[in-house]
């Protein structure tokens, strides 16, 4: 048998080589040098995909001309934590589809098989009237975090799942609250600085209701998110009495699935490994994302 | 006694010298009673003119002049004289007659001081000398006494001499800066014993410049000159006062540029350091074209300086900013000119240096300095590509050869990370290669087995607002390749699909597109990509999922994207499942949708699959019947009418068989698939229907076609009525055939004919046969039928006027002249 050993082909050599490579934890490429990841600058350039739509329109003069705008915080995972999410993605997506048959698909990569980031938000989208007020917002949002924000912040996050709903009731999302100590401190400083740019830069008030409706207590990230079948309700209050139903059989059906969810922490190992570095916040400007990084302590 | 008077002792010496004659003697008589009448002086003076006696006109004219000494008619009249008679001479050999010429000229100015004419004889009389202190003595001495408005007349002759002897300096001087020389020069402790002797400035020319500048009207010419007198200091002084500190200067013969060099050429001898650079910075700023001139001549006033890593440095900053290929090729080459002399200069210097101490302080020296030429050689076409790059940041072909400078994955990564970087979609003028730039970094990274990396880098890629659809295009197809490579065929579909997703206007976002200028992104219209469509149908057929493969089909026909190929390779999906009668409907959507030409192919595939599928006999014939309308649309489709004929005839209708082909003959317009018709037609008529009844065919099918074609069918004709026989009609048949080209070009017809005539005919039927070719030999004189051919050339064809005319009525067929072109000229020859 040792002899054996001694006399393998090409093939055998090389598939013994792999095996070996791979007992040490070392992949076969691994001798030469991994290339760099595709840089946030460009990821950030071309964040938003051409809006066709716009141009489909019987009269493109008739669109209705504004500037919308996204504040938050980026976490771009890497393969580790990819898989990581899968893996919770997939177990918890189980117990769901189970329950309520709904469908569960991660949020870290997109339909095409893509990697996609995934954030915490600050804030709802803001809409702007002109874009010198988006301009403005900008400017004062980097000024307030260059004041507030002095040093990079981990994020970490809560051990229990949470689902939370869209503005259209159209799907859930399966979400990581941002931990309570983190909300408290650096969040809450950036909606603040978020909060303060917007009322320096937007003349009309005329979203002041869906900025009062969202708080810094409801950080979190998405990490899945599931469709729902219509009939949804759309408006937060219906009318008739079978609309008002249907809310409430809706707003049900979250409480009971966030108490399902309550039953089954995440694995403490899960969240360290989830943990991410934030050195700046992201806002989103004309299809791009403007990166806002921090002031230092050093200056 | 009056100054200038000639004394008495001298006066009688004279005349006892020039007084030997009795006209001599009558004249000073007439003088002694009427000295003051000039009309005699006059005539005394033309005497002595005529005589020749140049000492005794002399010494009359100066006495003449004593006696008007405020005449300046006559003082110039003598200095005019005296001025000729020293014309050509050496002023070095006769300098003595130029003095006495001088003093005369001292007398008079003495006595007409303000007489600018006599100023300026003497001003030439200086300048002829070329006595330098004389010239601006006597010139001071002018402007002095002259009025105001009379000086740039005396200045203009001194100017003109300057200009004579700066211009002759000039041309002596040898500008070329040995570089060598200044190298060696740059190292502090050079001492050159063979340094070059620096020029002389003219300081005489650049003083009377100087002062001639402040009533010169044109200040450029005397700034000019005065840039050629060397003379530093002054022209600091000047060309500051006159250019550097008045913005007005604007030179109409020389570039303002020709100045300023001169001011910093001046700066450099006698400025210090710092007004140097200042006003090279000026110079910088206002004559960017002459960028790489001015940064070598700064380059080299520090090598002068004994600042060689200053002189470096400035190339280096230049070389890194230059916008044109010239000015790059300039510096460059300068650049490393300097650094391989100056190495060379270093190595020589450390090998004769005896303190090991100096040698050892070059050694750094050497190695950075060579390190660099090495860069800079090894860099060209890198430095090259920053300057392509530097005159288009959004020229994409640039940046693609720049990746393709360097060699390693994370250099090429990061080179296309700038380039995307510094990319603006909307200002790329070429399609496709921004797109190539995408997928050039996805394929680093699928080489680099980073599979997220290289699907984020098409994700990416998807969202760029291109202004061309090849570049969205490339890469969609990049991505569904390289999915299929690495997922299977399942997930390259999901990608076309997302591709290919269709919006809610299509035909109003293309419209949007082409009609908005690049305004409107390549997204808008991906759905229309013929390329994703293709490799989308295909991945389909491939996954045999039918009904999808339907579906797209469909739908690319609906976009009215469908190109032919695609209508047949749908067509034979469909009959690959055994679904003929819709793969037929396919072949009617196909015929329908493209234009007749390229109808024919399809069409040719519809009858050939229609007739192996045996379809009803009807619908075949209707079928042939709509194909055969492109002959109507001027499309060549006799292979239809043939096939047509043969269908018939397998049905057993041979009449109809050869109505088809005769029909054909008439529609077809092409003229070889015509004559092919033709041949065919007459062939299956005598084969199917007897020969007799390919008369009326032979007629009209020698009726229309040319007549340059139509022999062999009259050949065939003459041999068929031969063979049934009637040999009267064969005849006749020949005789018409023989009228329509000369004999010397119709050999066969008539060694036919002679043939016949042996083997059927008589002496006379010979005879006559004969007389009918001396006859057309003698008519058709010309054969006008090859040239009437010629393209370009009217046919000329036998009248039918004409009643003695070849074949007029001589034949009992009555078969007209042919003729194929009915605009042709009749002419009777």
């Amino acid at each position: 048998m040792n002899l054996l050993d001694q006399y393998l082909s090409e093939e055998e050599e090389e598939e013994v080589k792999s095996k070996a490579a791979l007992e040490r934890g070392i992949g076969i490429r691994d001798s030469q040098p991994r290339l760099k990841p595709l840089p946030d600058q460009i990821l950030d350039k071309y964040h938003i995909s051409p809006n066709i739509e716009k141009y489909s329109g019987e009269d493109m003069n008739t669109i209705a001309r504004g500037w919308t705008s996204f504040a938050f915080v980026e976490m771009r995972p890497s393969h580790r934590q990819r898989l990581q999410i899968d893996s919770l993605v997939h177990t918890v997506g189980l117990q769901l589809r189970s329950e309520i048959g709904l469908e569960f698909q991660p949020l870290h990569i997109s339909e095409l098989g893509s990697p996609l980031p995934l954030h915490v938000s600050l804030g709802p989208n803001f809409s702007f009237q002109t874009s010198q007020e988006l301009n403005a917002f900008a400017q004062m949002l980097q000024v307030e975090t260059w004041q507030k924000m002095n040093a990079p912040f981990e994020v970490g996050f809560e051990p229990i799942l949470q689902i939370y709903d869209n503005v259209d009731r159209n799907a859930l999302f399966l979400a990581l609250d941002v931990s309570q100590s983190v909300k408290n401190s650096h969040i809450r400083r950036l909606w603040t600085a978020v909060q303060e740019s917007l009322d320096f830069s937007r003349r009309s008030d005329e979203c002041a209701a869906s900025r009062c409706a969202w708080t810094f207590e409801r950080s979190h990230m998405s990490i899945a998110r599931a469709f729902l079948k219509p009939p949804s309700i759309k408006a937060a209050g219906g009318h008739t009495s079978a609309e008002r139903t249907l809310d409430a059989q809706y707003r049900r059906t979250i409480e009971q699935l966030n108490m399902l969810l309550a039953n089954r922490p995440v694995d403490r190992s899960v969240l360290d490994s989830l943990r991410f570095q934030c050195s700046g916040i992201k806002l989103t400007k004309q299809r791009s994302n403007l990166w806002i990084p921090f002031g230092s302590d050093t200056q | 006694m009056k100054p200038g008077r000639l004394s008495p002792s001298v006066m009688y010496s004279s005349i006892a010298q020039y007084v030997s004659g009795k006209e001599e003697l009558a004249f000073e008589y007439e003088l002694q009673y009427n000295g003051d009448n000039v009309e005699v002086w006059k005539r005394y003076i033309d005497y002595h003119k005529s005589s020749g006696n140049h000492s005794a006109l002399s010494w009359v004219y100066e006495r003449c002049c004593y006696q008007f000494p405020d005449s300046k008619e006559m003082w110039t009249e003598y200095l005019q004289w005296r001025l000729t008679l020293l014309e050509g001479v050496n002023p070095v050999v006769y300098a003595e007659e130029f003095d006495k010429c001088t003093r005369l000229f001292e007398k008079a100015l003495y006595l007409c001081h303000r007489e600018v004419h006599l100023w300026e004889m003497y001003l030439q009389h200086c300048l002829v000398q070329k006595n330098l202190s004389l010239i601006r003595k006597v010139l001071d001495h002018s402007l002095r006494c002259a009025a105001l408005e009379s000086h740039l007349r005396l200045w203009s002759p001194v100017i003109a001499f300057i200009e004579s002897l700066l211009f002759e300096k000039e041309a002596e001087i040898d500008y070329d800066d040995e570089l060598d020389l200044i190298i060696q020069q740059s190292f502090p402790n050079h001492q050159d014993p063979g340094k070059a002797e620096p020029v002389l400035p003219d300081i005489w020319a650049s003083r009377l410049l100087g002062r001639y500048m402040e009533i010169a009207e044109d200040q450029e010419h005397v700034l000019f000159l005065l840039s050629l007198t060397k003379d530093y200091p002054t022209i600091v002084k000047i060309f500051g006062d006159h250019i550097v500190a008045q913005n007005a200067f604007k030179p109409t013969n020389h570039s303002l540029f020709y100045f300023y060099k001169g001011y910093l050429e001046a700066l450099e001898k006698t400025g210090s350091q710092r007004q140097y650079l200042k006003a090279m910075e000026v110079c910088l700023d206002n004559f960017p074209e002459q960028r790489s001139h001015l940064v070598i001549t700064l380059s080299k006033y520090y090598l002068k300086n004994k600042e060689f890593a200053q002189a470096r440095s400035v190339l280096q900053e230049c070389l890194s900013s230059t916008m044109t290929s010239e000015a790059f090729g300039e510096i460059y080459d300068f650049l490393v000119k300097i650094l391989e002399l100056y190495v060379s200069n270093c190595i020589q210097e450390a090998q004769d240096a005896t303190d090991p101490d100096k040698r050892s302080a070059l050694d750094p020296v050497i190695t950075y300095n060579i390190g660099l030429l090495e860069y800079l050689m090894e860099a060209h076409s890198s430095l090259m590509n920053d300057l392509k790059l530097r005159q288009n940041i959004n020229n994409v072909a640039t940046w693609l050869e720049r990746v393709s400078l360097y060699a390693s994955s994370s250099e090429k990564l990061d080179v296309y990370t700038e380039a995307i970087l510094k990319i603006d979609p909307a200002l790329v003028s070429q399609s496709g290669d921004l797109g190539k730039l995408w997928c050039g970094l996805a394929q680093l990274y699928s080489d680099s087995n980073e599979v997220d990396s290289a699907k984020e880098t098409l994700d990416r890629g998807t969202r760029v607002p291109f202004k061309f659809m090849q570049d969205l295009e490339m890469i969609w197809l990049k991505w569904a390749e390289f999915e299929l490579e690495q997922s299977g065929l399942a997930d390259a579909i999901t990608i076309l699909e997302t591709a290919l997703t269709i919006p809610s206007s299509p035909d109003l976002l293309i419209e949007r597109y082409h009609s908005g200028e690049g305004n409107i992104p390549a997204k808008a219209i991906i759905f229309t990509s013929p390329q994703l469509w293709s490799l989308y149908l295909d991945l389909l057929e491939a996954s045999s999922n039918i009904e999808k493969v339907t579906g797209a089909y469909e739908q690319l026909i609906v976009l009215k994207l469908a190109t032919p190929l695609q209508f047949l390779n749908y067509v034979k999906f469909l009959q690959a499942q055994e679904r003929w009668e819709d793969s037929f409907r396919v072949y009617e959507r196909a015929v329908s949708t493209f234009p007749p030409e390229t109808t024919l192919d399809l069409w040719s595939f519809y009858l050939n699959d229609s007739l192996v599928s045996n379809r009803q006999v009807e619908t075949i014939r209707d079928l042939f019947e709509s194909s055969l309308r492109l002959a109507r649309e001027g499309v060549d489709c006799s292979s239809f009418f043939i096939q047509y004929s043969e269908f018939e005839q397998k049905q057993g209708f041979f009449k109809r068989a050869v109505d088809i082909l005769a029909r054909g003959c008439s529609e077809v317009a092409d003229e070889s698939s015509n004559l092919k018709l033709w041949g065919l037609c007459l062939e299956r008529c005598k084969t199917l229907l007897g020969l007799e009844s390919s008369r009326p065919l032979y007629e009209k099918c020698i009726r229309s076609v040319p007549n340059s074609k139509a022999m062999s069918f009259i050949l065939e004709f003459a041999k068929m009525e031969e063979v049934i026989p009637d040999i009267a009609r064969a005849r006749t048949v020949f005789k018409f055939g023989a009228q329509l080209v000369h004999p010397d070009a119709n050999r066969g017809l008539w060694d036919s004919w002679n043939d016949f005539e042996l083997k059927h005919g008589d002496k006379e039927s010979y005879k006559e046969m004969l007389r009918t070719k001396r006859q057309l030999m003698d008519t058709m004189k010309t054969s006008t039928e090859e040239i009437s051919k010629q393209k370009g050339n009217i046919e000329f064809v036998s009248s039918k006027h004409n009643g003695k005319g070849a074949g007029q009525g001589t034949s009992s067929l009555e078969l007209p002249q042919s003729t194929d072109n009915p605009e042709e000229i009749s002419l009777d020859i």
